[in-house]
């Protein structure tokens, strides 16, 4: 199989695991929902039988339905936009939203492995022409490393910077003792994303620190 | 004696309108939001059935499950899961689950679970205390060991 054979293979298991992952919330939403619904049934019954029915309580399973579908919205959304990020080879886009998209959809496995991810905003938005869906796939691939490297109690913090045409995403590691198991990174399919959008990488385990850092435009 | 339930799962909304139905149906209910949290509750406290999530932060359900039978290996443990796959259920059955269920998940479902798997934990339980009379009534000094 040729490089962009597997990369081909690889970036559908991406898309394979974004979705999935993005299908275990929406089912945890509709769970709560399911839940608040069977709540409100159960107190309707109880009404029934002579007991009082509460509205203040009837309010706050409605308001609580009410935040789960706003919930489900934004994770509907960001599925969306992650999905319309193929769309185009080359596409112009905002890193820093990229990122934040990227971020927002590895908090589940962040969350599991007591990962804090921070994203340190900047004053001013960074507009790069890229190929949207490899660079998510570069950005997701540093994600998962840092994460099992920070994994129990750790936290990476994320920022975005632009000097004359490079701009740089770094992630900023901290964490007790580290997780050894990552310490092969970056692997094939890292180097071959890195190729292919004129990428460098630079990995400095000692300072805790890994940076991607590309042209502005490729 | 009502049967004792406890709830682990760290979506907060999810379990505490779970507890809310079971205690309408006067099931005496504890919750919590992680594994390491239940752990402890379990450590101190008896429970008839536990309901388990798989997905969590921390310890997720296999490894507590694993950590539950070491503790209290009669207790009867239904995971809850989220997942598309019952891969993940069916592992936890060979570690001692009694049952699994899907999320979501219907209520008169979860509370046949629940029954069937108190009434198991009851009837487990009967069967060793029958089992110390046997050895009590053919062996009289053994009280003394």
């Amino acid at each position: 199989m040729g490089n962009i054979d597997k990369i081909d293979v690889e970036s559908l298991q991406f898309f394979g695991k974004i979705v999935a992952s993005v299908s275990h919330e929406i089912k945890n939403v509709m769970a709560i929902i399911n839940e608040k619904a069977g709540l409100l049934k159960d107190l309707t019954l109880m009404a029934e039988k002579g007991l009082p029915l509460d509205p203040v309580r009837i309010q706050t399973v409605a308001n609580e339905v009410k935040f789960q579908i706003k919930r489900c919205d934004t994770i509907v959304k960001n599925m969306n936009q992650f999905a319309h990020s193929a769309d185009e080879y080359s596409q112009h886009v905002d890193l820093e939203t990229m990122t934040g998209l990227m971020i927002l959809l590895s908090e589940r496995v962040a969350s599991q492995m007591g990962v804090t991810l921070n994203l340190i905003s900047s004053d001013k938005s960074i507009i790069i022409k890229t190929n949207p869906f490899l660079l998510e796939f570069l950005i997701w691939d540093c994600l998962q490393f840092t994460i099992k490297r920070c994994a129990n109690t750790g936290t990476v913090n994320i920022i975005i910077e632009k000097s004359d045409n490079t701009v740089k995403v770094k992630y900023l590691l901290e964490y007790g003792t580290h997780n050894k198991a990552e310490s092969s990174f970056p692997e094939e399919r890292t180097t071959i994303l890195m190729e292919t959008l004129s990428a460098k990488l630079f990995l400095d385990l000692e300072n805790h620190e890994l940076m991607i850092s590309m042209s502005e435009n490729i | 004696m009502n049967p004792r339930i406890m709830i682990v799962d760290d979506e907060e909304s999810f379990t505490n309108s779970l507890a809310e139905r079971l205690e309408l149906r006067e099931f005496d209910v504890t919750v919590s939001f992680s594994g390491n949290d239940a752990l402890e509750k379990i450590k101190k406290l008896n429970f008839d059935v536990i309901i388990l999530d798989v997905a969590m932060p921390g310890i997720d359900g296999i490894e507590a499950l694993r950590e539950i039978k070491k503790i209290k290996p009669l207790t009867e443990v239904i995971m809850l899961t989220g997942h598309a796959t019952v891969e993940t259920a069916i592992e936890g059955m060979k570690l001692g689950a009694t049952d699994y269920l899907m999320k979501p998940c219907e209520a008169e479902d979860l509370m046949e679970k629940i029954n069937n798997a108190y009434n198991r934990k009851s009837e487990h339980e009967e069967r060793i205390r029958d089992a110390h009379v046997k050895e009590i009534v053919s062996s009289p000094m053994s009280v003394l060991k």
